[in-house]
């Protein structure tokens, strides 16, 4: 197997009675686009950052692609992107600054060349390339969104690792960017690794899902297997329809939640 | 479908020309300070209470031998090693401002704001009373400068207090400082309070060569440390998260920023007294002229920071010929205006 390799990973956040994550193993495939996704607060963001040892668990994690092999942490980094959950702030920064910045394990005072031509080209195939002098704090929220896929990018990871890159989107620049991952995970043969919200979107883009519930992994596969009334139900507690889309995908038509009380509301 | 393209195309080839162009633009900016610090300090040579013409100033310069004895000790020993420390000490105070600025997220951060000043007065208004000397204030100052520093930093790093809650700590530390000297004061004689008082106002004039090359040393090794860092610091920028996820270790960053901020702010206020708003002016004017991209913005606020206090060297001595003001004095009187500039920006920047 080859991508990244989760064994048994537990973390348990400082101060906390019940660990997080209790023994959680899959693999994220090389030129697969996994998605991982569970309720708010199962622990899906605190995943990645376990898995990219920005939080310290326990349990191994492997990258095992052949440009990684068994290179040091410093090492790694050159090909290991990871997009944060958090926007963009407010800043007067320019595109192209921030770009940059997603070489900065190779970036030195006097920008390289070849820095800067892999800026451009990655702000042009998302064809952002017009906003390269714009300040951070006059683009929209899709255009930030884009500078942040072009900042993941730009250093040609082998690892992509992105959360909720889709949060606030509206569809279209929803479709946009999973439609960009999931061409990138593909001719590049990344391994990537996302958290997604949007069960229809996660069972439209992903080629696996890896569902959480209670810190474990309740069911993997393939959207067919995962996307079910059964799973879901247990692992988000709503009741679900789900139906096949013509091409076999599963779309899924939430209907109530579980722990719906009868609401009164005295006036 | 084709005019089309080559309409992008040609706005992709402007921005690459803006791009590139911007940046020429900065190095043009930071050549351009650099002369005026030059130009200014040419004057402030020229400047003083002794009435020399510049021809003289000038041939003691380039001749020091065949000069009379009092003006060689007037340009060699005062007013040269005065208007380099002016220099020194406005390059220490705005590029420690400009980082504390980056890494507390926070444009009312600096050296003064942070209390940093008020400590080092604290220390050295100890050591007046302690009678320990010259020598002994600039260490005491140090020490109590450098104390204060690494105490906001625990405070940073403890808990995720933010930098507002930060540079709210520093100014209550400020009001801490200027309390427990106003406490040594009271008990203090006649003439040490007036030594305190002096040290107070910040003044340049106990300047010699040892205290320029002890800060000039300070600033000369800190200041490549941290430009080596400046990518790092552009990345904290985007937010601490931002760049935790690009791969930098925020807190060993924050962490050596710290000391070598403390390092830069103790080296400049230990000689010269607590010196305000060269720490808050200079980045402010760095951030309007180059943006945030802290390759430029820090030299360009460490030349700022130089430029300031020189300047306001010169006015010092001009405001009544044959008297030399505090320096601490005109640099808090320049500084007010830009204090509610900041204020007033940052509200409109806020919409």
């Amino acid at each position: 197997m080859s991508g990244i390799v989760v064994e048994n990973l537990q973390y348990t956040y400082p101060h906390a009675k019940q660990p997080t994550l209790k023994g959680v193993s899959f693999t994220a495939e090389t030129g697969e686009l996994t998605a991982l996704i569970g309720a708010n607060a199962v622990g899906k963001s605190t995943m990645l950052k376990v898995i990219l040892g920005l939080r310290q668990g326990q349990g191994t994690v492997t990258f095992s692609v052949p440009e990684i092999g068994d290179l040091n942490k410093e090492a790694r980094l050159k090909h290991i992107s990871y997009m944060t959950q958090s926007e963009l702030t407010e800043s007067e920064l320019r595109v192209m600054d921030v770009v940059l910045l997603g070489r900065i394990q190779t970036l030195s005072l006097k920008v390289a060349d070849e820095d800067l031509e892999k800026a451009w080209e990655t702000m042009r195939v998302l064809r952002i390339d017009n906003l390269a002098t714009r300040p951070v704090r006059a683009l929209s929220g899709g255009q930030r969104r884009m500078v942040s896929i072009a900042q993941t990018l730009v250093k040609d990871p082998t690892i992509l690792v992105m959360d909720e890159p889709t949060a606030n989107l509206d569809m279209q620049h929803e479709l946009e960017v999973l439609q960009l991952v999931r061409a990138y995970t593909h001719q590049r043969k990344t391994a990537s690794l996302l958290t997604l919200h949007d069960l229809n979107m996660a069972s439209r883009f992903a080629d696996k899902l890896v569902l959480l519930k209670d810190g474990k992994v309740f069911a993997t596969g393939t959207p067919g297997e995962v996307i079910t009334e059964e799973n879901i139900r247990n692992a988000y507690g709503v009741e679900v329809s789900i139906h096949l889309a013509h091409d076999g995908i599963p779309i899924l038509n939430p209907l109530r939640s579980l722990t719906e009380q009868n609401y009164h509301f005295a006036l | 479908m084709n005019q089309i393209s080559e309409q992008t195309a040609e706005k992709v080839s402007q921005a690459r020309a803006t791009y590139l162009g911007a940046n020429k633009k900065k190095y043009i900016v930071i050549a351009v300070l650099a002369v005026l610090v030059f130009v200014s300090l040419i004057i402030d040579v020229l400047t003083g209470a002794a009435m020399l013409t510049p021809q003289e100033v000038l041939s003691t310069l380039f001749n020091p031998g065949g000069a009379s004895a009092g003006t060689y000790v007037i340009i060699w020993q005062m007013r040269l090693p005065i208007a380099l420390m002016a220099i020194a000490v406005g390059c220490a105070l705005g590029s420690a401002g400009s980082v504390m600025q980056t890494i507390l997220h926070n444009p009312l951060a600096s050296p003064y704001t942070l209390g940093i000043g008020a400590a080092a007065g604290f220390g050295a208004s100890l050591a007046i009373v302690m009678g320990l000397g010259n020598t002994g204030s600039a260490v005491l100052s140090f020490v109590f400068s450098m104390s204060i520093c690494m105490l906001i930093w625990a405070m940073n790093r403890k808990s995720d207090i933010s930098g507002g809650t930060l540079v709210l700590t520093g100014i209550a530390l400020l009001f801490l400082f200027q309390a427990l000297q106003a406490l040594v004061q009271y008990g203090a004689s006649e003439t040490q309070n007036q030594n305190i008082v002096f040290w107070s106002f910040g003044s340049l004039q106990k300047t010699d060569w040892i205290k320029l090359a002890i800060t000039s040393g300070i600033v000369a090794v800190c200041l490549p440390l941290i430009m080596r860092d400046s990518w790092k610091y552009t990345a904290l920028m985007l937010g601490d998260e931002k760049a935790e996820g690009l791969g930098v270790k925020v807190g060993p960053l924050k962490m050596r920023a710290f000391v070598l901020v403390s390092l830069l702010a103790a080296s400049a206020v230990c000689f010269t007294g607590s010196i305000g708003f060269i720490g808050l002016a200079g980045p402010h004017i760095a951030r309007t002229l180059v943006g945030e991209d802290q390759r430029f913005y820090i030299p360009v606020s460490t030349i700022c920071g130089a430029a300031l206090l020189s300047i306001a060297s010169i006015i010092s001595k001009l405001i009544r010929p044959g008297l030399i003001f505090p320096i601490g004095i005109i640099t808090s009187i320049i500084g007010v205006p830009f204090f509610f500039a900041i204020v007033a920006r940052a509200r409109r920047g806020g919409k």
